[in-house]
């Protein structure tokens, strides 16, 4: 084979040496300024996010067809069966309805602060999924371009799903609730006493989440639903979170733990909403 | 410049292919690691330097996109594109054993190295549980997508070497 500029030949060795190095200092910069990297990777991300949301879509309506095709008896008889219940829900949601405009009298009334319900929210469809099996976040296709901030509120039918880590153009990275870095302030719905709840890899394939320092004292039961605190600095107070179940003591005999099965179905997730205000937090 | 160009379609592909089909066909809740596939054929194939350079340019996009800091999933696919390349030297066509003791080694490797420090260093201690329900199985999956992939890897880089040679000859 003939050459046609001679090459400066370095060993590879070398190379992996030197490009170590930099992956080392990279890693550090990013971890100290982690504020001044995310123009970089925005710029990846907006390369990258409208090719895999024409992937998805592609692919979303492949498996629709799909879908459509052998489900067609199934989705019948669902259907025949939301009708139903749909009737039902119709007369019940009448009642509300009159009782809802009586709730807002009384609320205006004791002046209490809005619940999740009032704040304004975007509807947001899921792009990617993290490929890694270690993490639990996924990509949206609203990002600061749809007025998206980081620490912005998840949340899918009424249940959380999680918060806006990263903001990049088109796109922004939500970190679910089940993911293993995550925690949340919660309390019990019934008596206000608050409790941690925390994602872990370990309980993800049983569909838990886990839940510590209720106090040994506190009355709670299984079932009970657990919602956002409101001393919690990051999400709005009063969004569900889900029901706790199998409650135990703590070997330090002063705190209970538990398990919590969440509102959301994290392994059907398509659209989500965003509250687009973002929470005060109390301090 | 063949090699570059047909590199950079495959590092682009696998990419954009892991993050949307791959992690939509979730088996058993595991999502094999065609990334990791991608570096170590690359390597194997194609020798030390660009089996790392493939890692450090996948694991830099996938660290841009997924990762908190850039450069960790960088480091580990570039040292793992490297390993994987010093194999190049008793690269044979039609062995699958060697391939395959690789890319189950890296995959082990990197699912080890992301629970040191991704998970060990927030005290989670508990590996076995990691071991058995993450690692091993993607580790599996990972494995039987690098022997589906083997041949036409081989494949587009043996047209790619005969079009160079081609080339020459011409010139």
């Amino acid at each position: 084979m003939r050459k046609k500029t001679p090459k400066i030949y370095i060993k590879p060795k070398y190379i992996l040496f030197f490009l170590m190095t930099v992956c080392v200092i990279s890693i550090a910069v990013s971890f100290k300024y982690s504020e001044k990297i995310a123009p970089v990777k925005t710029k990846v991300g907006d390369v990258f996010t409208p090719m895999q949301k024409g992937i998805n879509l592609v692919g979303r309506w492949a498996y629709n067809k799909y879908e459509l095709i052998t489900r067609m008896n199934e989705l019948e008889k669902e259907n025949e069966e939301l009708k139903n219940e749909l009737e039902q829900l119709k007369g019940e949601n009448r009642l509300l309805a009159s009782e809802k405009y009586e709730l807002k009298d009384l609320r205006a009334m004791y002046e209490l602060t809005k619940t999740y319900s009032d704040y304004p929210t975007v509807g947001a469809r899921i792009i990617t999924k993290n490929p890694n099996n270690f993490y639990s976040t996924f990509t949206i296709d609203k990002g600061s371009n749809d007025g998206i901030k980081k620490d912005m509120n998840v949340i899918c039918g009424d249940g959380l799903v999680g918060l806006v880590s990263e903001v990049g153009h088109n796109y922004s990275v939500v970190r679910t609730i089940i993911d293993d870095k995550s925690n949340v302030t919660g309390m019990f719905r019934e008596n206000t006493v608050t409790c941690n709840v925390a994602g872990d890899l370990t309980l993800t394939d049983k569909g838990y989440l886990k839940v510590t320092g209720i106090l040994k004292e506190a009355d709670v039961n299984e079932g009970d639903p657990v919602t956002t605190a409101y001393g919690s600095p990051k999400f709005h107070p009063g969004i569900i979170i889900g029901y706790v179940t199998d409650i135990h003591n703590d070997s330090n005999n002063m705190t209970k733990s538990a398990y919590l099965v969440p509102v959301v179905d994290f392994t059907r997730l398509d659209m989500v909403l965003i509250i687009t205000e973002l929470s005060e937090g109390l301090y | 410049m063949k090699r570059f160009i047909v590199t950079s379609i495959i590092i682009f592909t696998a990419y954009l292919a892991q993050t949307t089909l791959m992690a939509d066909i979730r088996i058993a809740g595991v999502v094999p690691n065609l990334l990791l596939v991608v570096v170590a054929l690359v390597g194997y194939i194609n020798g030390r330097t660009q089996g790392m350079i493939t890692g450090l340019i996948l694991g830099l996009i996938y660290d841009c996109q997924y990762a908190g800091v850039i450069g960790l999933y960088a480091l580990f696919y570039m040292c793992l594109g490297y390993v994987n390349g010093i194999c190049h030297k008793i690269f044979f066509r039609d062995d699958y054993t060697l391939p395959v003791i690789m890319v189950t080694a890296s995959s082990l490797a990197l699912g080890f190295m992301t629970y040191v420090f991704e998970f060990l260093l927030r005290s989670r201690l508990n590996f076995n549980y990691y071991l058995r329900n993450i690692i091993v199985p993607e580790t599996v999956y990972t494995v039987f997508i690098a022997v589906l992939l083997l041949k036409p890897m081989l494949m587009i880089y043996g047209w790619a070497k005969r079009v160079k040679e081609k080339e020459v000859t011409n010139a």
